[in-house]
């Protein structure tokens, strides 16, 4: 298609990938930066099973390069 | 097309995060266990110090979740780089798909780890004071961001001046200097890096070049296995 129409203009991003996209980086980020401690000004009670996820994910987030303690 | 890119970066991602996973937990690990052992001496000769901090999972179960994490970072990594590829796939400059892919992945390696690591490079535990990892969490998360955008507009810098007629080498230099230039002010701005002082620096050294090299893997990975996929699909004769 592209092809056949020569040099058009570049595609643009659906909106549905655009949220894709923001959910993603949503998810890296609580990922990269769990803790209670740091999502409980946002979730309050809910946050405590992302200390789990913290501890869980601990090795990784140290060998990545992102703050943890 | 683009839940096409989406599902190969989804899947490059994972592979690449898994084998730098495999890297950090056989280059790593063993460093990261090493600087475990150097907190938990000093805890005990620390006043007051017991047992530092509560643990809720083993070393074992947390090198288990090693791999949980890099695999998790794969995929939401992958995904994004994905999406991102559907967007630059026909302003890239590139000739296939690999090199584009490559470079793709190059570009974000260098805004996303490379260049917040020349100012917060990796550390293990113990360092750093914990009650200022909020304010450390949100200027390493900045200055991701910041870096990201500077190589994004030094890209699109080159772009205008090539379409200018500028050469190549005269393109190059003038925005490598100006990347050089907005780099450093980025630096000066930020708040400065937790001091490591009184660490073995030849162990914090090793943790770190362990956590550059996992990152290393992942992007290595990501750009090369992303590219094949692509290349293998348009073989296939699939409309991307
Ligand atoms: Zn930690």
């Amino acid at each position: 298609m592209e092809k056949t129409l020569g040099r058009r203009h570049p595609s643009t991003l659906p909106l549905w990938s655009l949220l894709v996209l923001a959910l993603l980086l949503l998810a890296l980020l609580v990922l990269l930066s769990a803790s209670g401690a740091l999502l409980a000004p946002l979730l309050g009670q809910a946050a405590g099973p992302f200390d789990y996820l913290h501890e869980f994910a601990h090795d990784g987030r140290h060998l990545l390069g992102v703050p943890c303690h | 097309m683009v839940s096409a890119y989406l599902r190969r970066g989804m899947a490059a991602g994972l592979l690449a995060g898994l084998l730098a996973g495999l890297f950090a937990f056989f280059v790593g690990e063993p460093i990261l266990d090493r600087t475990i052992a150097l907190e938990e001496s000093a805890h005990v000769h620390a006043p007051g110090g017991g047992g530092g901090d509560e643990e809720i999972f083993s070393r074992p179960t947390q090198k288990v979740g090693l791999f949980f994490a890099t695999g998790l970072f794969g995929v939401t990594v992958g995904g994004v780089f994905g999406i991102v590829y559907a967007y630059f796939r026909e302003r890239l400059a590139a000739g296939s798909d690999l090199k584009r892919s490559i470079s793709l992945a190059g570009a974000i390696f260098a805004g996303a780890f490379l260049v917040p690591f020349l100012k917060y490079p990796a550390n293990p535990p113990s360092i750093g004071d914990p009650s200022t990892i909020r304010e450390r969490t949100a200027a390493y998360f900045t200055l991701v961001a910041l870096s990201l955008l500077a190589i994004l507009i030094a890209w699109l810098a080159a772009r205008t001046l090539e379409a200018r007629g500028v050469g190549a080498s005269r393109r190059r230099l003038t925005v490598g200097a100006g990347l050089v230039v907005v780099v450093g002010v980025l630096f000066l701005l930020l708040p400065a890096a937790p001091s490591a002082d009184g660490f073995p620096s030849g162990t914090l050294w090793a943790f770190r070049l362990s956590s550059f090299g996992t990152q290393l893997v992942f992007w290595a990975g990501l750009g090369l296995l992303f590219g094949v996929l692509c290349e293998r699909a348009r073989k296939k004769g699939v409309t991307a």
